[in-house]
């Protein structure tokens, strides 16, 4: 038997005083695509479902500086058609646009995404190698996390039960890219993503670069001793990026022998991807695109 | 002891209207259960697209949107566009001209996707509607002459015939 309550927060205030008062009693519907199959499976039961679909001023895509602000419920449609993000963060724009389907973006929003912390999450590593920062509110103000730290394990994140994410913030890197590997373009969970932020001199040598990972382990994940390896290689020569990669980020990704595995994808074969994606995507970062590898653009 | 039942008002078709719902309830049930029946029961999970509502004129998969969420918006389903809106009318046309329908039950889906795309991009470009149809399955016609349908009317569109 299905027994649910229900608010409408119209405002951030509203919904933060019903978490205060509810906590884990409790549980935020913004999009409702990834809320409403947890209704249906049973896993949510008992429950207040509190919509904060209609707060207005946790939307929107904002550019001060060289510093750009996402609102936690900015819809994954409206991410996709960011002039700004396609400039300043396009491997947020790049996994917007390999999110789910044009129909569940319109409602699929990226605090969501965030929030339920699924490994195959697809904004998760862009946000990881953007360095984003996580700005949580509760009844008492509000804290910033630094997205490396924000997500704890599957379905778990640094956002406690009285709490709810409002924005993220991060820095201008137009020199970004996302790459995504799954089954078909559209609707399809990814096998594996990787995100890249690059900087490379006019030789190609990398400067520095962040890593995020994507379904490589329990969580999305930086790929820190690969990020450090990085540096210094250079970006035009196949062999010196693969050994580097093939090398590095296996110790990242699955530093116990035996890699993850899932319905949709064996262990074996996602530890040879993550490496290739990842390759792939710093190209794709620096360069503009990746030439040998150009993901088709349906 | 069972739930508490809610009221949610909200426009369907242009009409005002107060549903009376389970809080858990999805658009896609409340719709159906107040006989708007050309809004059809799919997956439920948010794959295959038959369930597409217009929802403050974007389009979103019914079955995955929660009913009480809809408080004050504007729904509009495949009947209603095609007795209230010309644009949708002629899309309805268009798929029975270009023999897009086989056994019909994602067509209703694909229409409001379609008027979807037509009033928010409308570029007669094959590549963007396939994308933009992609959240719709359908198995029996193999796409094509749904994709043909709405291009016809882009096309259409393009030289101001609508």
């Amino acid at each position: 038997m299905k027994e649910f309550k229900f608010v409408n927060a119209k405002t951030v205030q509203e919904a933060v005083d019903v978490l205060a008062e509810l906590g884990d009693k409790c549980k935020l519907v913004a999009g409702g695509t990834d809320a409403m199959l947890m209704i249906r499976d049973g896993k949510w039961n008992d429950l207040t479902l509190v919509n904060i679909r209609d707060i207005e001023e946790l939307r929107g895509i904002k550019l001060e500086g060289d510093t750009v602000t996402v609102g936690a419920l900015t819809r994954l449609s409206d991410i996709e058609s960011s002039d700004i993000l396609k400039e300043h963060a396009p491997c947020l724009w790049g996994a917007a646009q390999f999110f789910a389907d044009p129909t569940n973006r319109h409602s699929a929003t990226i605090g969501g995404n965030v929030g339920r912390c699924n490994t195959v999450g697809d904004t998760l590593p862009s946000l990881l190698c953007l360095d984003a920062v996580v700005t949580i509110v509760n009844k008492d103000g509000e804290r910033e996390v630094p997205m490396s730290e924000m997500l704890l394990g599957p379905g778990r994140t640094a956002c406690g039960p009285n709490e709810m994410i409002a924005k993220f913030t991060f820095k201008s890197q137009p020199h970004s890219a996302y790459m995504k590997y799954g089954r078909r373009r559209s609707m399809a969970l990814s096998m594996a993503g990787s995100a890249v932020s690059i900087e490379v001199d006019d030789k190609g040598i990398v400067k520095w670069c962040r890593i995020g990972v994507g379904n490589a382990g329990p969580k999305a994940a930086r790929a820190y001793k690969a990020e450090e390896a990085m540096v210094g290689v250079d970006l035009n020569s196949d062999k010196a990026l693969e050994e580097t990669m093939y090398k590095v980020i296996q110790e990242d990704i699955s530093p116990r022998k035996k890699p993850r595995l899932s319905n949709w994808i064996s262990g074996e074969y996602r530890r040879e991807l993550i490496p290739v994606l990842t390759k792939r995507a710093a190209r794709k970062a620096a360069f503009g695109e990746c030439m040998l590898c150009k993901q088709e653009e349906a | 002891m069972s739930a508490e039942k809610i009221k949610v008002n909200l426009k369907v078709n242009g009409e005002d209207v107060t549903y009376t719902i389970n809080p858990e309830d999805t658009l896609l049930k409340a719709l159906r259960a107040n006989y708007n029946y050309d809004v059809k029961c799919g997956c439920e999970i948010g794959e295959c697209g038959t369930c597409t509502v217009l929802l403050d004129g974007d389009a979103v998969k019914s079955c995955v949107t929660l009913a009480a969420a809809c408080e004050g918006h504007e729904v509009w389903t495949d009947k209603g566009l095609g007795e209230n809106d010309k644009l949708a009318a002629r899309l309805q046309d268009a798929f029975v001209e270009c023999g897009s329908v086989q056994c019909g039950f994602c067509i209703p889906g694909f229409i409001v996707a379609g008027v979807g795309y037509l009033k928010n991009i409308g570029n007669p470009d094959r590549k963007m509607i396939r994308n933009y149809v992609s959240g719709n399955l359908c198995r029996c016609t193999g796409y094509q002459k749904i994709i043909d349908a709405i291009e016809k009317v882009a096309l259409e569109m393009e030289r101001g015939e609508i």
